[in-house]
């Protein structure tokens, strides 16, 4: 009972949100108990923004990502009654499978961390790209060819009329992540879920990457969701971030108000704890102790455990508080109190 | 599982489980729900306990007897006293909330008791063992020696002859429980021979590489591709079949398919980096080998030689039925079945028995090796 | 590096001139004969106590190196010298002593533990071995245990019962069971998260401080390099092309690709985001089985000097500050701004 929300998201003078997830709870049955990995997860995406969800291995971001497009074998996983996730005012939760499949790759595509196992590796990437097309916009093959040496050509892959009839394994990491994200916007998405999607490669590549997704959105006006652990990429790339701990939403705000001035402490923690190119020979603060297992969340504030100011009060229940403006909130009663600006030394 | 203690999964405890476990063992256990180990425990000891009573006079005789007596003893004793210390130790056991550190092994026993059916295969296969230990203590008659052969050959299932007569008027009963110490340990030592082989020349081969892995996978390749049929016809056309010659062939023949399970096995673990560390510290390759590859590379080779006895036992069978494997008049299913064969209408008792043994023994390697195969396999479990 | 100041220590590991190659398979049959030069003429040194940064993009060849430097994988040519041993010289005797000075770390903490033994197995595993500690081995395994954070009660424990940071701190302490002067760190804490990842880094720099130890810390994490580091050394298709003093290096990079790495790296700080240009490389690395000729970064290079030189003549590493090296034909000579 530790999702509740006391910020409502959605003031009246913002633009109608177009992804909107409200009290998410996806658990999952396993032999060592019931591990609420998403628990009680409140965000929105509005048109053309890019929202990143920031978190830790095994937080719960992930299974946020892909409770939206329905895409959890159930059982294990279950979402669970009161959780619902509406596009463009359209409830996912509960959906027709027929109705998820039309919307998935449709309105809502996503690309994933690991771009190989992500492609089929015994057909030409132009297939891929054309089965998409044939399926979703009806074309016919020789349309569907012509469009993916568009797309390919939009992603930025030199030569796509020779690239197009190449397989995934004669292609670099990054050639692929362009791959995907071509098939990905095949259909002229409206929100895009990247997962991770230049974890897998080097900082250079991952530079490129970045870099097209920002052209794409300025091109496209496409929303895109990122889910990444890396802090970094979230500053370069995010107009909004939600941190997740331990299955829940413990701050949301603006980019520059989660880096110039966070309120959690979890928040500070991880930023602490990075090593900084501007500020060498500062020792790092790390969080102590690890994050508890999904079976096994505690009692009240579940940072409660590793983090430096806890108190007596922090074994209740945290709820989200708001901290002023429409969608700045933070699970920690003492959020409002904390000062604003982070000390660097 | 972020390093805090295990804890023992949690088991129920049963008031007075000690005093009932000096009773009898296993049925705490088995109240617990533990029906695996229960039933186990508790059949141990009602069987051996019934033996014991029942065939005392045997049992006293057979103390001084010829050697497989005195084992077939030494396993009642043992059966007996096995299950009443394990199952007494056990329940007294504080159980809740106990930090234990959990071995690989230790959670593959979990996963597998978790698998009724192989649980079960794995009570019969045990029981089988277990009745192949004791048969001379259990067999009504001799199993070579021939009754009247004017009137009680071919006799039907009786009182005096429960699953009836031969040819010869030899109790089908006793040659089936005779039959099955032949057949059980041909299937165990000729795995056993195969795998001791395979594993050792695959990890060598894995691990050495180059010339070593070259010679030692051609001459795999070179094993594999004979036929085994022939060769066992040929050899023991050759020779006097024996049972040692059978369980020899059977087991030099075997061990090829083991080979190469373990040398891909060692050939992706020599990668990882807690054998590189290994070598780093300086560690000989016998080391290695032995202590860092063989103990990883092992699962596989466990389900393998379990659906392998299974296997093998059913080859053994076919050969003795064919006339090339164990030699009448020594008992083994495959002749009895071979047997029966002439006067399956008239005499349907003479192959039917030994022919459900096989099934029933085959049946329970296979369920005991999918369930292993489940249980070991770590990409079920995180 | 001739103008190392004369007052520090005599270096604790010499590299020169280092190639590690490997056949590449190809074709129908096994061999093709092409060979993949993964390292191909590395020089550096570290000199006692200090820790070097070995940075660069996956297949750079830097991960190759640390492994030739112990010998897991045998080089082809070149010299390592360790306190003042020729390393490729040594016997199998020799060479099990050399392991008890120089050990390693790894990157996978899943991979890089035994499953099946103990913790406590297998540190005295490695007691035993070397006849260390014969007296007291339980005591010792416990000793280690703390030294790296760990509880005695875990000495009973199996890799899986521990997390991601526990059981690289248990790598570290299997490395530092032997007593070792030189650790060759593969990307110790890439594996993990953010806020553990800080735990190990700290672990690092207190054993280091406490035991003397020299790292050779290998990373493709460029903040984490700078951060660890007093010099780093940057890989780029199995040649090191610049190596520096920490601090210059990020200040002031002379060669190309070093600042194109640099600008690449994302940086927690979203105001400052519009305001910084960022250098971005096309294409992808090249094939280290057919490197380009020349200079092997020439057709990625932005350089607006680059000209046939490039293309034709190899680059020596040439000192362009004092103790700061790089390979590039146009990088200026002389102090930075």
């Amino acid at each position: 009972m530790s999702g509740g929300e006391t910020a409502t998201a959605g003031g009246p003078e913002r633009p109608p949100a177009l992804l909107e997830v409200t009290g998410l709870r996806t658990w999952f049955d396993t032999d060592q108990g019931t591990a609420r990995a998403v628990d009680g997860v409140t965000f929105d995406v509005r048109a053309g923004e890019t929202v990143g969800i920031v978190g830790e291995s095994g937080c719960g971001k992930t299974v946020t990502s892909l409770s939206v497009l329905g895409l959890l074998p159930t059982p294990p996983a279950r979402v669970l009654d009161g959780s619902s996730i509406r596009f463009r005012g359209e409830e996912l939760v509960g959906a027709t499978a027929r109705r998820l499949r039309a919307i998935r790759g449709n309105e809502i595509s996503m690309i994933f961390q690991e771009p190989m196992s992500s492609l089929n590796p015994v057909y030409p990437i132009g297939d891929q790209i054309g089965e998409t097309l044939r399926l979703h916009r009806g074309m016919s093959r020789r349309e569907a060819r012509t469009e993916a040496v568009r797309l390919l050509d939009e992603v930025g892959i030199a030569g796509a009329e020779r690239r197009v009839d190449e397989y995934p394994h004669e292609l670099s990491g990054g050639m692929r992540q362009r791959v995907m994200i071509a098939m990905a916007l095949s259909c002229a998405p409206d929100l895009l879920i990247a997962d991770e999607p230049t974890t897998a490669l080097d900082v250079t590549i991952q530079a490129q990457i970045l870099e097209l997704l920002a052209a794409l959105r300025a091109s496209r006006g496409m929303a895109v969701l990122l889910i990444t652990h890396d802090l970094g990429v979230v500053a370069e790339v995010c107009d909004r971030v939600v941190v997740m701990y331990a299955g829940q939403v413990v701050e949301r705000g603006t980019v520059e108000e989660i880096f110039a001035d966070p309120r959690h402490p979890y928040t500070r923690g991880l930023l602490d704890s990075l090593p900084s190119v501007d500020e060498p020979g500062r020792r790092l603060v790390p969080i102590p102790g690890t994050v508890p297992a999904p079976t096994d969340w505690p009692d009240g504030c579940r940072f409660r455990a590793r983090c430096p100011l806890a108190e007596e009060r922090c074994g209740e229940p945290q709820d989200l508080v708001g901290l002023g403006r429409e969608d700045r909130a933070a699970r920690c009663w003492k959020a409002p109190a904390v000062g604003a600006g982070r000390e660097r030394p | 599982m972020v390093g805090d203690p295990v804890t023992a999964g949690p088991r129920r405890r049963v008031v007075g489980g000690r005093g009932l476990s000096a009773v009898l063992p296993g049925a705490p256990q088995l109240l617990a729900g533990r029906w695996g180990v229960g039933a186990a425990a508790l059949l141990a000891w009602v069987g051996f306990l019934w033996l014991l009573v029942a065939r005392w006079d045997r049992v006293w005789a057979g103390a001084g007897g010829p050697w497989d007596e005195r084992l077939a003893v030494a396993t009642v004793v043992l059966g007996l006293a096995g299950a009443w210390v394990w199952s007494w130790r056990d329940a007294g056991q504080p159980l809740a909330g106990r930090a234990v550190a959990v071995s690989q092994w230790d959670l593959a026993v979990r996963a597998f008791s978790r698998n009724r059916t192989a649980v079960a295969g794995l009570i019969v296969i045990g029981g089988l063992y277990a009745l192949a230990l004791v048969t001379p203590l259990v067999a009504p008659y001799d199993p070579l020696a021939q009754g009247d052969l004017m009137t009680e050959r071919y006799v039907g299932l009786s009182a005096a002859h429960p699953l009836g007569t031969d040819q010869f008027a030899r109790d089908v009963l006793s040659r089936l429980l005779y039959g099955a110490r032949i057949s059980l340990s041909i299937g165990f030592v000729a795995v056993a021979i195969s795998v001791t082989i395979g594993t050792l020349l695959g990890a060598v081969a894995g691990y050495l590489g180059g010339l070593a892995d070259t010679v030692i996978m051609r001459f795999v390749d070179m094993v594999i591709s004979f036929p085994r049929l022939i060769l066992l016809i040929t050899i023991i056309a050759l020779f006097q079949p024996s049972i040692f010659l059978i369980t020899a062939v059977l087991g030099l023949t075997l061990w090829p398919s083991t080979a190469r399970i373990v040398r891909g096995e060692v050939l992706s673990l020599r990668e990882r980096e807690f054998v590189q560390a290994a070598v780093a510290l300086g560690y000989s390759k016998t080391r290695i080998i032995f202590k860092h590859l063989i103990p990883n590379a092992l699962a596989p080779v466990i389900v393998a030689a379990t659906l392998g006895i299974g296997n093998t036992i059913v080859l053994e069978a076919g050969l003795s039925f064919l006339g090339l494997g164990v030699q009448p008049p020594t008992p083994s299913w495959g002749t009895m079945v071979d047997a029966g064969r002439g006067v399956l209408l008239d005499a349907w008792w003479l192959s039917t028995f030994p022919g459900l043994a096989i099934v029933f023994t085959v049946l329970s390697f296979n369920l005991v090796g999918d369930g292993l195969r489940d249980a070991l396999d770590p990409r079920l479990r995180s | 590096m001739s103008e190392a100041p004369p007052a520090a220590a005599e270096p604790l590991l010499q590299v020169r001139r280092l190639k590690t190659g490997f056949p590449v398979r190809g074709g129908a049959l096994g061999r093709s004969g092409a060979v993949l030069k993964a390292v191909d003429g590395v020089d550096f040194e570290i000199r006692r106590g200090e820790t070097l940064g070995l940075v660069g993009e996956s297949g750079c060849g830097k991960s190759t190196t640390g492994r030739s430097i112990l010998r897991l994988i045998e080089p082809d040519e070149g010299e390592i010298r360790f306190d003042g041993m020729d390393v490729r010289a040594l016997d199998r005797k020799e060479l099990r002593r050399f392991r008890r000075r120089a050990q390693i770390v790894f990157q996978d903490p899943y991979g890089s533990l035994n499953p099946r033994l103990s913790v406590g197995a297998m540190l005295e595993e490695v007691l035993r071995v070397h006849g260390l500690g014969w007296a007291d081995r339980r005591g010792r395994v416990v000793e280690l245990l703390e030294r790296v954070g760990l509880r005695p009660e875990h000495v009973d424990r199996y890799p899986h019962e521990f997390s991601g940071g526990q059981r690289q701190r248990l790598g570290i302490a299997r490395a530092l069971s032997v007593e070792p002067e030189l650790l060759v760190l593969d990307e110790p804490v890439s594996a993990l998260d953010v806020s553990v990842q800080a735990q190990v880094v700290n672990l690092l720099e207190d054993l280091q401080r406490d035991l003397g130890l020299t790292y050779l810390f290998i990373a493709h994490d460029l903040a984490l390099v700078e951060h660890v580091s007093d010099r780093v050394a940057v890989m780029y298709l199995g040649r090191i092309v610049e190596n520096a003093p920490a601090d210059r290096l990020y200040r002031d990079p002379r060669h190309p690709y070093t600042r194109a790495l640099l600008s690449a790296v994302p940086r927690p700080d979203p105001i400052g985001r519009a305001q910084r240009t960022r250098i971005v490389l096309g294409g992808d690395v090249p094939s280290p089985i057919s490197p380009p000729s020349g200079c092997p970064f020439h057709p990625r290079c932005p350089h607006p000097a680059k000209d046939e030189t490039c293309s034709s003549l190899r680059p020596a590493l040439e000192e362009k500050v004092a103790g700061h090296v790089a390979a590039c034909h146009k990088a200026a000579l002389g102090p930075g701004k």
